[in-house]
């Protein structure tokens, strides 16, 4: 009866513990190997050049992606350069100008609060001041609901990796009589540049992925736009379209679409932690 | 001035290029920072005037109906309201212990040379979009559930018993507790990530420490490291709750959508940022509009009181 | 130290020459928040010579420097009161432009902080603020400094570079030929060979005593021996005190106030 003595049952928890611990492990790698790998399954089969070249059909014809594509690169890249332009400023206020001060601390939180706000209300907010004002859906709109999911990423890394800069380098730019902001931009932000790209990488990726806002801020287009002004088509709404829908075919697209835009995703985030992991070696 | 002979051009200095744009730089920066604070105050703002009619029109019944009838325009929010809290619950009921069973391996388990892929790996299952995860849910996942899981539940479940109770519903693989599942997964990465971190903040000598009076690494991880990060780790937990509660893409998927109130766990039901993503473009009436927005409110409400608990709890102290 | 006792604490500060004051601190009070960090220091630095200021931690002698160019100024809670007298000019005064002052005294941290930038960038980032040169004209300038800093020859055939990838001892004599190409009046040095190797700290203290033909410089170091080889005058300051002013060989040699005995002889501090 060793297992009941003390000792043994103190062994035999622990074991039940590392054995609970590495399948709690395995099970969540288990989970992204299966995403990914049927999302391979379903996906690589309808992979031709149509998906690049085509615009999405009608259902039962002959189409692919290429609207779509060519949409969410077009809202996406709009949004990132409003996002980078906002966050960073904002950033550089919080860890430069804002210091502990109450409104620093509320932006602080409330960037917090929009970090982990759920898009759909981001949508929401976005179709009362950019949609219904102005009569209609539009890309402008659409970019304007990523920007605002992207902004707070942003911005809090660049927060962060600015306040990870020496203190003593903030003081040589003053030393050598530089203003303020020539410090900061020449000197602060290029030093700070990777995690700022990081950071920005980051956003892209979670915004290149956002139904939810899009729905009925840019909506969707059957036909490829370029109109930032009109809906304009892209990636994750056609996905939710075909993927409920009722034909092979439009389904067949959507699984393609699904597999591009994880695969995208999933590749920017190994991209930035490889970049980051280059820059704790320099 | 004789000091500086060998320096012509020190005496009369002009102001350095750029100098008078400091202060407009650091309003640029504060105006920036502002835009912030009043995208927030805009979302606030939109929602609650947005559903304002909606609110003063069925007042507490808003919350209490679970009537949604875009037919008679009468709108109650119950359904919705209750099936975001219900998933959001059980999807951390079934993500947390996985995620500490993560974050635990990672820190004391885990082979160092496979650390970095396995952290990477488990943070990846966070990079995949909502909407992969709704199309994954609906057509890979769900008929597997309805076979593997509902199916035997319901034939086993004692006529009667609370178990055949809980799971009423159709065997579709689609419903309340897939939902539930799915959440789980995509809220996972979060908890874990937090909570790796977390413990990465214990002091390797006080957990050294405990391992040196002859613990187990169960016995150090309940006793040493659980306490020194408990406030944090409520905190963690709440980020995670929120991430559920305003999961959108995924939910819409696979719930089942349906408004009335979920009878059972295999049952459809509906979540506010479902219902929102489903009707919100086609709304038939400014009354149902004005409902759909006054349950964005509510979702933002809620979102908000479980994200600020979070950061009060994560910006405290490590432990205590 | 027993803060209760009330201590009594002598001045002993020797005269230079009126006509060589470059700067000169009077009654200088320092501020951090509400606690008081410099109590009443007057204290004259003669031009073309090097004064270093030493004491033990805590001492305010990085206090007294970092006040001489207001980079203080760049924290809210900081703040001084008094004068400090640039060529008779009261530094502190309000109109007064910071960034113009700092270009006249300019300052060299403890730790070397080379800008991500090429070698070059590194040397001619104040240049470019305050003067329109020739491309001709800024090379001449860049490889002046850099050879009044004796980095010239270690860096000469790589500016373009990185200034990151230098060595320690390298990075921070770049940081000396940034501050000295902006062509300051004062060179203000915090501990600047505290984070180098003998070698390096060796080749930086030969490069001020080269320096000082042309600059005010004043230093701070924790290194008694470093400020006898190469200091012309010393100022010993103690709990936010000045205690000793005076030539440097007389300070160490023949200390008036015993507390100035007691540091240097390492029976505190």
């Amino acid at each position: 009866m060793a297992l009941l003595d003390r000792r043994g049952r103190r062994k035999a928890a622990n074991a039940l513990f590392v054995t609970f611990c590495t399948g709690a492990a395995l099970f969540a790698i288990a989970a992204l190997a299966t995403i990914l790998f049927s999302l391979l399954i379903k996906g690589i089969g309808g992979l031709n050049l149509d998906i690049f070249t085509m615009s999405t059909p009608a259902p039962e014809s002959r189409g692919g992606l290429a609207n779509a594509i060519v949409g969410s690169v077009l809202l996406c890249g709009v949004a990132m350069i409003g996002a980078v332009s906002v966050g960073v400023l904002a950033g550089t206020w919080l860890a430069e100008f804002g210091g502990t001060s109450p409104y620093a601390n509320t932006i602080r939180f409330l960037n917090d609060v929009l970090l982990s706000a759920p898009s759909i209300l981001i949508g929401l907010f976005v179709y009362y001041i950019a949609v219904k004002p102005l009569g209609g859906f539009s890309g402008w709109a659409g970019a304007l609901a990523l920007a605002l999911i992207a902004t707070p990423v942003v911005t809090r890394t660049t927060e962060d990796v600015l306040k990870l800069q020496a203190r003593q380098l903030r003081e040589s730019g003053a030393a050598l009589g530089a203003p303020m902001w020539v410090t900061i931009q020449r000197v602060l932000w290029r030093a700070a540049g990777g995690g700022i790209i990081t950071g920005a990488l980051l956003a892209f990726a979670r915004i290149s992925g956002e139904t939810a806002p899009l729905l009925f801020t840019s909506l969707g287009n059957q036909f490829m736009s370029f109109d930032m002004t009109k809906p304009i088509s892209n990636l994750p709404a056609i996905i939710f379209q075909f993927g409920l829908s009722a034909y092979d075919d439009w389904q067949r697209l959507a699984w393609v679409g699904a597999m591009l835009i994880a695969f995208a995703v999933l590749a920017i985030n190994i991209l930035v932690r490889v970049l980051s992991q280059e820059q704790k070696r320099s | 001035m004789n000091a500086a002979t060998a320096s012509p051009s020190v005496g009369k200095r002009d102001r350095p290029v750029g100098a008078a744009f400091d202060p407009v730089f650091r309003v640029l920066c504060f105006t920036a920072a502002t835009l912030l604070l009043s995208a927030l105050g805009g979302i606030v703002a939109s929602l609650l005037i947005g559903g304002w009619p909606a609110l003063q029109k069925f007042g507490l019944n808003f919350f209490l109906s679970s009537e949604w009838n875009p037919v008679t325009d009468i709108y109650g929010g119950a359904g919705p309201i209750v099936g975001t809290l219900i998933t959001a619950v059980l999807s951390l009921l079934m993500a947390l212990p996985v995620a500490f069973g993560c974050a635990v391996f990672l820190v004391e388990f885990c082979p160092p040379i496979m650390r970095r892929p396995i952290g990477i790996a488990i943070e990846l299952l966070a990079g995949v979009p909502s909407i992969v995860y709704g199309m994954w849910g609906l057509f890979v996942f769900a008929p597997l559930f309805s076979t593997y899981v509902e199916l035997p539940l319901i034939t086993w479940a004692p006529p009667g018993s609370i178990w055949e109770k809980l799971f009423q519903g159709i065997p579709n693989g689609a419903g309340i507790l897939s939902a539930s599942v799915i959440l789980s997964v995509m809220i996972l990465p979060y908890i874990a990530a937090t909570l790796r971190e977390l413990f990465l903040t214990v002091p390797a000598k006080v957990r050294e420490s405990a391992y040196g009076v002859g613990c187990t690494t169960m016995e150090v991880v309940w006793s040493v490291t659980l306490p020194y990060v408990r406030r944090s780790a409520i905190g963690a937990v709440m980020l995670g709750l929120g991430r559920a509660l305003g999961e959108t893409m995924a939910v819409t998927f696979i719930i089942g959508n349906s408004h009335a109130f979920p009878k059972g766990l295999f049952d459809g039901g509906s979540t506010i940022a479902s219902t929102i993503a489903n009707e919100f473009a086609e709304a038939t009436s400014d009354m149902h509009s004005a409902a759909l927005i006054a349950l964005g409110f509510v979702l933002f409400v809620i979102t908000f009181a479980v994200l600020a608990i979070a950061r009060a709890l994560l910006g405290a102290p490590k432990h205590g | 130290m027993n803060a209760n006792t009330p201590e009594t604490f002598e001045s002993f500060v020797e005269d230079v020459p009126a006509d060589r004051i470059k700067l000169q601190t009077r009654s200088l009070n320092f501020y951090y928040a509400k606690s008081k960090a410099l109590h009443d220091v007057s204290i004259p630095f003669q031009d073309r010579s090097i004064t270093a200021l030493i004491g033990p931690s805590g001492c305010g002698k990085s206090t007294l420097l970092r006040a001489l160019n207001r980079i203080y100024a760049l924290y809210p809670g900081q703040r001084a009161e008094g004068e400090i007298l640039l060529d008779g000019e009261n530094v502190l005064d309000r109109g007064v432009d910071l960034a113009l002052l700092r270009a006249r005294v300019g300052m060299v941290f403890q730790q070397p902080t080379p800008f991500p930038m090429s070698i070059y960038d590194n040397v001619a980032f104040g240049v470019r603020l305050y003067e329109k040169l020739s491309k001709a004209d800024l090379d001449n300038r860049v490889e002046e400094s850099l050879r009044r800093s004796a980095l010239w020859n270690e860096v000469k055939d790589k500016l373009s570079t990185s200034g990151l990838g230098l060595s320690g001892g390298q990075q921070q004599r770049l940081c000396v030929a940034r501050t000295i190409a902006v062509r300051p009046e004062v060179i203000l040095l915090d501990e600047p060979a505290s984070a180098l190797d003998p070698i390096s700290t060796a080749k930086l203290e030969e490069t001020l005593v080269e320096l000082k033909a042309d600059y005010t410089i004043v230093i701070v170091t924790h290194n008694l021996q470093q400020a006898a080889r190469i200091s012309d005058h010393a100022a010993f300051m103690y709990l936010g005190r000045l205690i000793e002013f005076a030539a440097t060989a007389r300070l160490f040699d023949n200390p008036r106030a015993s507390r100035t005995a007691d540091y240097i002889t390492g029976r505190f501090g």
